[in-house]
C-alpha cells in the first residue's frame, strides 16, 4: 500500500529527473552490486574453508554496502516524499553512520580473527 | 602390471638401465620406479613419489576402497570407516599414504553444529604403466578436483587469512 503510493509519487518525477542525482543512484547502485559480489566470495571463502575470518569480513562487506546503501536510499526517499518526517532526518543519518561503523567493525575484527 | 614391477625388483641387471618417468615432468633416474607423478596442470612439483608407494598403495584393498568411494563424493575419515568396513587409524593411515601420493585431496567443511570436519576426495584419474626398450614410463592423471584450491573464494581466504 505505501509502496503504491511511493510508486505514483515517484512516477511523474521521472520526466524531470536530475542527470546528477540519476548518476549518484545508479553509481550507489553499482557500488552495492560490487560489494555484494565481493561480500559473496568472503561468504564462499568461509563455507569452502571454514574461515571465521572471512564469516566476519563478508558479514562487515555486506553490512557496508547492501544495508547501509539500501537502509540510505529507502529513508531518504522516504524523507524526500514526505513519508518521514523531516525532524527524523538526523536520527535517521546515525542510523546509517551506525550500521557503517558496525560494517567497519565487522572487517577490522576479521584482521585478528584466527581461522 | 603389479608382476612386471616385481619382475624389475628381481633382476637387478636390468634395474640400472630401467627408469621410470611420468607426464609433464619426466625425467630418467639410475634407481628403478622413480617417478615423478606428473600434474597435468602443473601443480606437479610437490607431488614426487616412488612408483612402488604408488604401486603399494593400489594393490591395498582399504586404500582402493577409499579411492573409489571418495570418487563418488567428498567423504569424511568416520564415514569411510563404516563404509570400507575398517577401523578409524587404518583408514587414517591409508588417507595418509594416499594424500602424500596425490591421490586424494583433502578439504575443510564446516558443519551445521559450528564445528568443521575434513572430507576427502579422490584426485586419481587414470594411472597407466608402460614398458618400453627397456624403460618403464608410469603416469598419474589427475582429475581437475584440484580446481577448488584456485577458486577466486579460496584465494581470497588465503590472501585475508595471510594479512
Amino acid at each position: 500500500m505505501a509502496v503504491a503510493r511511493l510508486l505514483t509519487t515517484v512516477q511523474p518525477a521521472l520526466s524531470d529527473v536530475d542527470p546528477v542525482w540519476a548518476g549518484t543512484v545508479a553509481m550507489a547502485a553499482a557500488s552495492t552490486v560490487l560489494g555484494l559480489f565481493i561480500g559473496w566470495q568472503a561468504y564462499r571463502g568461509f563455507r569452502r574453508n571454514a574461515s571465521r575470518s572471512m564469516r566476519y569480513l563478508s558479514v562487515g562487506l555486506i553490512l557496508l554496502t547492501a544495508v547501509t546503501f539500501t537502509a540510505a536510499f529507502v529513508g531518504s526517499a522516504l524523507l524526500r516524499y514526505g513519508y518521514l518526517a523531516g525532524d527524523l532526518r538526523g536520527p535517521f543519518t546515525l542510523v546509517v553512520r551506525t550500521l557503517q561503523f558496525v560494517g567497519l567493525a565487522f572487517i577490522a575484527y576479521s584482521l585478528y580473527a584466527r581461522p | 602390471m603389479l608382476t612386471a614391477a616385481a619382475r624389475v625388483d628381481h633382476d637387478r641387471s636390468r634395474t640400472d638401465r630401467a627408469a621410470a618417468t611420468g607426464g609433464v615432468f619426466s625425467r630418467r633416474e639410475s634407481d628403478v620406479g622413480r617417478l615423478l607423478l606428473g600434474h597435468p596442470h602443473g601443480h606437479g612439483v610437490r607431488e614426487e613419489s616412488s612408483l612402488a608407494e604408488v604401486l603399494d598403495l593400489l594393490s591395498d584393498e582399504y586404500a582402493r576402497a577409499i579411492l573409489t568411494e571418495t570418487s563418488v563424493e567428498p567423504m569424511s575419515a568416520k564415514t569411510l570407516s563404516e563404509r570400507c568396513d575398517a577401523s578409524l587409524p587404518t583408514v587414517y593411515r591409508r588417507i595418509e599414504h594416499l594424500t602424500d601420493c596425490g591421490l586424494l585431496d583433502e578439504r575443510t567443511q564446516p558443519r551445521r553444529d559450528g564445528n568443521h570436519h575434513r572430507v576427502y576426495t579422490a584426485t586419481l584419474h587414470r594411472f597407466s604403466l608402460e614398458l618400453d626398450d627397456g624403460e618403464f614410463t608410469a603416469d598419474v592423471d589427475r582429475h581437475e578436483s584440484d580446481d577448488g584450491r584456485d577458486d577466486v573464494a579460496d584465494r581470497f581466504t588465503r590472501m585475508w587469512e595471510g594479512l
